[in-house]
């Protein structure tokens, strides 16, 4: 009887003991900030943006941007519903920063290089943010910009009136102040989620 | 007295949902007991853009399934019902499924960024904010129901 008792006590205690391990190392591990993207666990430098040019008509240079935090987005201006709803929500939380969103320096890279000229991708990123920037390139540098970052797009083919969609990976990408790639998120993050990690993200 | 509360409860909470559904929209349909559709908006566009999404909930006071098969608004050279997914963070769009399309009686349907949309293509003029637009939706057995789309950003 006291074996039998035993037999199923001791893996029960076990199993608590070790959840209640699991749980005290989590909680640990998430304390400090609890990220509402996916934070990379090492510290990877963020690929540079070799090639592209700013809506200014400059090189786009990354490297000039250290010390600031870059949130990189890969869009295009003809995306009626996703670009938009990240975009904004984008706006919202650098907006909420007050000041502090100063240091917070946006960049949409157009998966679109045909339909998306200079001064259209700046008008458009405008409409959210006087300070967001797009960046341009012909396609092949535009992919290989996007693949050194993870990011997929395809121009899909075109209805009959012409108008084709382009498939892309629609993740915010956020750079720390130090030029790491930090954290993911996903397209329809909240302003409110995204605005507490880049208050993390500028420190 | 305490069997009038929960009476009294409900009475009040009657009240408030006659009064949240009289001065919601005047985004109604005519209201003859067919789909429905309110909160009816899309957001401003930038300068030059090509395209734009409506948004609405529809929802159906008739006693049969209705499926919305078309929608028109004089701002969009065409449209396209559609839906965006995402698989593995990259964002795609489809037309939307006659099941998805279709709003069972008292069910509703979403229409909302990221999901269904009601696609414009070839925008005439950018949509301001503060401004509202007219949209068009057709349904299989109902038939027209004209609304007016509330250009903000949300
Ligand atoms: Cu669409």
């Amino acid at each position: 009887m006291a074996t039998r008792i035993l037999r199923t006590l001791v893996p029960m205690l076990v199993a608590v003991a070790a959840g209640a391990l699991v749980l005290v190392l989590v909680v640990r591990e998430v304390a400090p900030h609890s990220w509402s993207g996916t934070a990379f666990a090492t510290a990877t430098p963020a690929p540079p943006f070799t090639g592209l040019t700013d809506d200014a008509g400059n090189p786009a240079d990354l490297a000039a941007q250290e010390g600031k935090v870059v949130v990189v987005y890969f869009g295009y201006t003809s995306c009626p519903d996703v670009c938009p709803l990240t975009l904004s929500r984008a706006a919202r939380a650098i907006d909420a920063l007050g000041d502090r969103g100063d240091d917070v320096q946006l960049y949409m890279v157009s998966v679109d290089p045909a339909r998306d000229t200079l001064d259209r991708l700046g008008e458009y990123l405008r409409h959210f943010d006087d300070r967001f920037v797009g960046l341009g390139g012909d396609v092949d540098t535009v992919a290989d910009v996007a693949a050194s970052y993870g990011v997929f797009f395809e121009v899909q083919p075109p209805d009959d009136t012409g108008f084709y969609e382009v498939d892309h990976t629609a993740t915010l990408l956020g750079i720390d102040r130090d030029g790491n790639l930090k954290v993911i998120w996903d397209p329809d993050i909240e302003a409110d989620p995204l605005q507490s990690d880049l208050e993390e993200l500028l420190g | 007295m305490k069997r009038a509360l929960p009476f009294m409860l409900s009475a009040s909470l009657l009240l408030v949902s006659l009064v949240a559904a009289g001065c919601g929209d005047d985004d109604e349909a005519d209201g003859d007991g067919g789909p429905v559709a309110v909160e009816v908006w899309a957001r401003p566009t930038a300068p030059g853009a090509e395209t734009a999404a409506f948004y609405f909930e529809l929802g159906n006071d008739g006693s049969a399934p209705d499926r919305l098969i078309g929608a028109e608004s004089p701002a969009c050279t065409s449209t396209m019902l559609h839906r965006s997914s995402m698989a593995d963070g990259v964002m795609s769009m489809q037309p939307a499924t006659d099941d998805e399309l279709t709003v069972a009686p008292a069910g509703t349907v979403m229409f909302e960024p990221g999901g269904l949309h009601v696609m414009c293509m070839g925008l005439l003029d950018p949509l301001v904010e503060g401004e509202s637009v007219p949209l068009v939706l057709t349904f299989e057995t109902a038939g027209s129901l004209t609304l007016s789309a509330d250009v903000e950003d949300r």
